[in-house]
């Protein structure tokens, strides 16, 4: 199911972005376009008009809700859970976990970028065991921001860390905040 | 961490580095594990392709294992 709906997703060139959670809600959704905002040196040039999200047929759009910030952040941007809603027609659709991280800075876009294109090379050398990549996609308004779409990936071993014994905790921190990190 | 996992994810790891890729933030937050005790290494927002050197690659590598080894 996950093949047949990732197949879907490389063709659909919309996404519509809807925030759910803490006091958001939104009722029209932020549009962006799938692909890396290529030129930021774009200053002075006018925004296009906005579209209305109706006018994109459904086998060319995404929906995608952020349920919640994740407080994550890296230079590429700010991480995101989310639930991409792919309609199959007017009546059914599937829903599908994923990561989001949205990238607001000139900065952070430039390094979401890279690391598409870290991806794209690794999917390009059959690299094994990393998460799934669904695509890059870029808000309609030229300073909007951007964002890296990936499946779930599960739960991380710091979540896991969470859930220790006391006496596993302390054993774990010692050698964990006792290693050099380069 | 059963001896599983932990195979993979330092399977996974040398598959990034074989490709040239330095992931260049490894750590907790960076590795998951999903319910079928696959082992997913994500977070690649410090990662870079060019300029890395072998010393580099084997760095990461031991701190991968430390980092597996010190989990009970």
């Amino acid at each position: 199911m996950i093949w047949s709906i990732t197949q879907q997703l490389s063709s659909r060139y919309v996404l519509l972005l809807h925030l759910r959670y803490d006091v958001y809600d939104t009722v029209n959704p932020a549009i962006f376009y799938r692909g890396a905002r290529i030129n930021l040196d774009n200053e002075g040039l006018l925004s296009p008009p906005t579209t209305p999200a109706t006018s994109f047929p459904i086998d060319a759009r995404l929906l995608l809700f952020l349920t919640s910030d994740i407080g994550d952040e890296d230079p590429s941007g700010v991480l995101h859970d989310g639930i991409l809603e792919v309609e199959h027609d007017e009546k059914n659709s599937s829903n599908v976990p994923v990561i989001v991280k949205l990238a607001f800075t000139d900065e952070q876009q430039e390094n979401l970028v890279q690391e598409w294109s870290v991806h794209m090379h690794m999917l390009s050398e059959s690299v094994t065991g990393i998460q799934t990549v669904l695509g890059v996609f870029h808000e309609d308004d030229d300073e909007g921001p951007s964002c890296l779409v990936s499946y779930c990936t599960g739960t991380s071993l710091a979540e896991r860390k969470l859930s220790l014994l006391p006496n596993q905790r302390y054993v774990f921190s010692i050698y964990y905040f006792s290693t050099p990190v380069a | 961490m059963n001896s599983f996992c932990r195979a993979s994810f330092l399977a996974n790891l040398r598959s990034i580095h074989n490709a040239g890729v330095l992931h260049g933030d490894v750590g907790l937050h960076s590795l998951f594990i999903k319910d079928s005790d696959e082992a997913i290494i994500a977070n690649f927002g410090r990662a870079r392709v060019v300029d890395t050197t072998e010393d580099e690659l084997k760095a990461e590598y031991q701190l991968m294992c430390i980092l597996l080894d010190s989990i009970p």
